[in-house]
């Protein structure tokens, strides 16, 4: 009887010393063993068999890769602007032992060193390049987070800023920076095209005028030389007159007189107005004439005969 | 309905006492009750064979269970596993083979290098700034690199064994 209650209790000890002893990973995993509290490996995922009652499995590592959330904080930017930052890093454990031993809590340790450098890289700029130039912000920000933390064995793949948040008041002032901008440049475009307009009308006026002048200027060259042609011709008929007269005799002359004064007489006589007042003209001149006349044909007569 | 008691254990109460602690192993997680189960199946064999004291089944149950854990372990090593389980999980491991640029010149054996999109710590022999290197193990987060060409592999780091072996 006392032999089966020892055999109870060995069955007993074995089972516990079993459950002690075979420890299954899960992948994605890694277990620090520690024999008598120190470090001894690491177990990979899968079945693993630790000795019982010295061994212990210390940490369970997550060695998948991780997303740890940076909450939001104040910075104040060089040119004095405060902005609300948060951001989002991913990291991944690569040496389970290190991120066991050398750092007491790492998230908080990550976390801290993140927000503190993002203080510090974000101070050295202002806010223009704060909002512009995030890609450079995200690369000096993992260069100095991912060196230090070489020691912890993690691998910080990538830190990003997710939201830049500028105080109200100031976001309305940058809208209204760029709206004036728009309305500036709308201004200047409209003048630049009452310019151009204004240069086209004045050109235009300018090139009528040439146009105009230099009709006038033909225009009087051409009634120059008419008058000149006129003057030559009249000279001419002047000419052929004195030598026709030279010719004949003064009486020619008075032949074309009359006869014009006595068409000038004529038309007096058939004006419609009857208030025409008639001048008496020297009847002596008129018959004058006329004997001139006479004259001509009596000389005309007297050659004939 | 003969129960078990300290003098009578009938085969058949083994193989129920298997059935039970497989049906645990399926809804308690943590795989070692599993072992016991073949064991309690492997003893109910043996004592519907064999005349065994209560005593000495207990005892015997016990050393199976060891027995069949130990055994276990060796046919499941012998057991193909898929390649993609080999893939996962493997940290810097992965990197090993691959051919980098030096972001930064190594200079004492310590130097920086593009890989994917992120940047690494190398150590390796002195090699200016963009020349090409080959990765040839892992150190924690630090990868050593001999410069490219030189592909003489390095054996990877230790496999951890188990100390049952």
């Amino acid at each position: 009887m006392a032999i089966s209650v020892l055999a109870v209790i060995v069955l007993v000890l074995v089972v516990v010393t079993l459950a002690a002893a075979v420890k299954s990973v899960p992948q994605g995993y890694e277990w620090t063993q520690e024999r008598f509290g120190r470090y001894q490996r690491t177990l990979k995922p899968g079945l693993n068999l630790i000795f019982p009652y010295i061994d212990r499995i210390g940490r369970r590592v997550n060695i998948m890769e991780q997303v740890l959330d940076v909450q939001s904080q104040e910075i104040i930017t060089k040119d004095n602007a405060q902005v609300t930052v948060d951001g989002v890093m991913f990291y991944q454990v690569l040496d389970a032992a290190k991120a066991s031993y050398e750092v007491g809590n790492l998230n908080q340790a990550m976390l801290n060193l993140t927000m503190t450098n993002i203080r510090t890289v974000m101070g050295s700029m202002d806010l223009d390049e704060l909002l512009s130039q995030r890609d450079s912000i995200n690369t000096r920000l993992l260069r100095v987070v991912d060196e230090a933390t070489e020691p912890w064995g993690v691998k910080i793949t990538r830190i990003e800023i997710k939201d830049i948040k500028p105080p109200a008041d100031l976001v309305a002032s940058m809208g209204r920076q760029m709206k004036a901008e728009r309305d500036k440049r709308a201004v200047i475009l409209e003048a630049e095209g009452l310019r151009q307009a204004a240069i086209l009308r004045a050109e235009g006026q300018k090139q009528s005028e040439i146009l105009n002048a230099e009709g006038l200027r033909q225009a009087a060259f051409l009634a120059a030389e008419a008058r000149e042609r006129q003057a030559q011709a009249e000279a001419e008929a002047t000419r052929m007159v004195s030598l026709a007269i030279d010719a004949g005799s003064v009486q020619a002359i008075n032949y074309f007189v009359a006869q014009k004064y006595i068409d000038a007489l004529g038309q007096l006589a058939t004006s419609s107005n009857q208030k025409t007042l008639i001048l008496p003209l020297e009847t002596v001149g008129v018959l004058g004439s006329i004997q001139g006349i006479a004259e001509l044909a009596a000389a005309a007569s007297g050659q004939k005969r | 309905m003969d129960w078990p008691t300290l003098s009578h254990v009938a085969p058949w109460h083994w193989w129920a006492l298997a059935a039970v602690l497989l049906i645990l192993e399926v809804l308690v997680p943590g795989v070692f009750l599993v072992w016991l189960g073949i064991a309690a199946a492997v003893l109910g064999l043996l004592v519907a064979l064999l005349p065994l004291g209560v005593p000495l089944q207990l005892l015997l149950f016990g050393a199976l269970s060891v027995v069949s854990i130990l055994v276990g372990r060796r046919v499941l090593a012998r057991l193909p596993h898929s390649a993609e389980a080999d893939q996962l999980n493997r940290g810097a491991a992965r990197l090993i083979g691959r051919t980098v640029v030096l972001t930064e010149p190594i200079r004492h054996g310590q130097g920086r290098a593009r890989v994917g999109d992120g940047v690494w710590p190398v150590q390796g022999a002195d090699a200016p700034a963009g020349s090409t290197v080959r990765i040839v193990a892992v150190q924690g987060t630090t990868l050593l690199v001999r410069p490219d060409g030189a592909a003489e592999a390095l054996s990877p780091d230790r496999a951890g064994g188990s100390e049952f072996r």
